[in-house]
């Protein structure tokens, strides 16, 4: 991810006045988007009906558990995959149209399996999350450059060796793209199972006050949302320059 | 040949005039309303399908959705220019933070249309047994919110309220489980409850603070009446008449019933003593100041409305 560069700075700052200016003209009704200065009153008005911290941390929790998830199963069913080219050929249509699919409208069913619990939103996320890691483990397995597999075999490398230090950091920013799409893919998932069941953190603080027409407060849950989105992208960005090959 | 035209012209405004409202053409108007199937909210297809909306010139684009917030949403942001069967306290709620939102008519007073349920196996077989158990509500401010608050607190016991949603989805909460007791409003369930599955266990006229009170009313779009008011003052003679017309043609009126909600006959006549035509009248609108009081009680405004407001939230409400 970019460092925060002051171009950026600048346009949200614009972008912010803009909708201000827009809103304070009475060019965007209040009941459609309030002005952001009405949004960050709303802010501190949640922050204090202590809407604002534990939700958010639930979301954070439940959004990466679901990622982790994800990850844990989605790397190594990619790396199978990617070895086995009967399977991955046989599954790779099967796992494109699963990742297209609106999976969320299953939750009635997960409701009966695991009720109205934080595991279902965890396991939902996690189903979201794990298909596109497994796609993008495969393909970046798949996509080695052969000259590093080469270079591998002029060394004798051993099978491990020429996985562990071959062909998986090569495939790390193919994962990597899966896993920043699992982690986009399993929040917004986190948060409309949250709004639809009324359940868990920031996506149950927005439907309650939607339900209630404060909608300055709803929209203040939506901006902690996105703050949960670029620090779990934040978070992202540190593991891959661990792990990406120098 | 200028003599000819004049004849022309003379007999064009013969036959206009002739035939009045029905050479006017239709104003639409876009309705959105929640419960699909529930008696009171299919009063809108009934005055559609008895011909009663059209006659008026009126042409309804009618629409559902999931519950109050939602039409409130549609109707504040002009998507529908009015909306059906909303919480009374979600409305005043709405109102008083800016939604450019009026109360047109009263929708239902009392709440004789709902009814709590469990599973049949269920310990549970009145309200005296609610304490400790969970009941499941559609929506915050919702009529099935408030039912629930003052019937607990009418029969000081102490069950936990969940936010279950709509009906199909709070069957399949206590179906599974999760959640003690169920909402529905008739027909909705009755063929379970027929074929013993789940029980009655309560029932929303129980709660005697809202016997007389409109927990649910009806309402337009302030900007779009301020523009429409013949067109508005039409629509709810014409929503008058449909409920004088469904009570007075009751046969044919459950078969509508029926069909809308696909179940037979006998089922929705079965309704039809939860729906006493007093509990729809439009006006006047019943108990709005406990409602307001249940509104600032629920804390879904900080202060009851002012004077000037309860006049403004009223500016078009439909007088017979």
């Amino acid at each position: 991810m970019k460092r925060f560069a002051p171009p950026a700075a600048i346009a949200l700052i614009v972008v912010v006045a803009l909708l201000e200016g827009l809103a304070r003209a009475g060019l965007i009704p209040a009941t459609v988007l309030p002005a952001p200065s009405a949004i960050a009153a709303g802010f501190i008005d949640i922050a204090r009906n202590g809407d604002l911290v534990v939700p958010t941390l639930i979301t954070f929790g439940e959004a990466l558990a679901a990622t982790l998830i994800g990850v844990l199963a989605g790397i190594p069913a990619g790396i199978w995959l990617a070895r086995s080219p009967a399977f991955g050929q046989a599954y790779e249509s099967w796992l494109g149209g699963l990742f297209a699919a609106p999976i969320v409208l299953l939750y009635p069913l997960f409701l009966v399996v695991f009720h109205r619990t934080n595991a279902t939103i965890i396991i939902m996320g996690a189903i979201t999350a794990v298909l596109p890691i497994i796609i993008q483990a495969r393909t970046g397995m798949l996509h080695v450059p052969g000259v590093l597999k080469a270079v591998g075999q002029s060394f004798n490398a051993t099978p491990r060796q020429a996985f562990w230090l071959i062909a998986f950091p090569a495939a790390v920013p193919s994962i990597v793209t899966g896993i920043r799409l699992a982690l986009i893919y399993s929040l917004v998932n986190t948060i409309g199972l949250e709004f639809l069941i009324d359940f868990g953190g920031l996506g149950r603080v927005i439907s309650d006050y939607y339900a209630q027409y404060d909608i300055p407060q709803m929209y203040a849950g939506i901006v902690a949302i996105v703050a949960i989105s670029v620090a779990l992208l934040w978070l992202l960005d540190r593991v891959e320059r661990r792990l990406r090959p120098a | 040949m200028i003599r000819k035209t004049l004849v022309t012209l003379a007999l064009t405004a013969a036959v206009v005039a002739a035939t009045g409202v029905a050479a006017r053409a239709a104003d639409t108007i876009n309705v959105s309303a929640g419960q699909k199937g529930a008696w009171d909210e299919m009063v809108l297809q009934q005055g559609v399908d008895a011909g009663i909306f059209k006659k008026a010139g009126i042409e309804l684009n009618i629409s559902y959705t999931a519950g109050g917030p939602d039409t409130i949403q549609a109707v504040a942001t002009g998507g529908a220019d009015m909306g059906f069967g909303i919480g009374t306290t979600a409305v005043i709620a709405a109102f008083a933070k800016g939604a450019p939102i009026r109360i047109a008519s009263g929708s239902f007073t009392g709440t004789s249309d709902l009814y709590f349920y469990t599973k049949s196996d269920s310990p549970i077989n009145s309200v005296k047994d609610f304490s400790g158990k969970s009941i499941g509500f559609s929506r915050p401010g919702s009529s099935t919110y408030v039912a629930e608050h003052v019937l607990a607190d009418e029969q000081k016991v102490t069950p936990n309220f969940v936010s279950t949603g709509e009906m199909a989805a709070t069957l399949t909460q206590v179906m599974s489980g999760q959640i003690d007791i169920g909402w529905a409003v008739v027909p909705v369930n009755l063929d379970l409850i027929a074929k013993k599955q789940i029980k009655i266990v309560a029932h929303g006229s129980e709660a005697k603070a809202l016997a007389s009170q409109a927990v649910r009313v009806n309402i337009v779009n302030s900007k779009w009446v301020e523009s429409h008011r013949d067109a508005n003052a039409r629509f709810w003679h014409a929503y008058s008449e449909t409920i004088d017309w469904m009570y007075k043609n009751m046969n044919l009126s459950i078969a509508n019933l029926a069909r809308y909600n696909a179940i037979g006959v006998d089922d929705a006549k079965a309704v039809i003593p939860f729906y006493p035509k007093s509990a729809l009248q439009l006006y006047p609108i019943a108990g709005f100041d406990k409602s307001i009081n249940d509104a600032v009680t629920f804390k879904f405004i900080a202060a009851p409305l002012s004077a000037d407001q309860q006049k403004a939230i009223f500016d078009t409400v439909f007088a017979k």
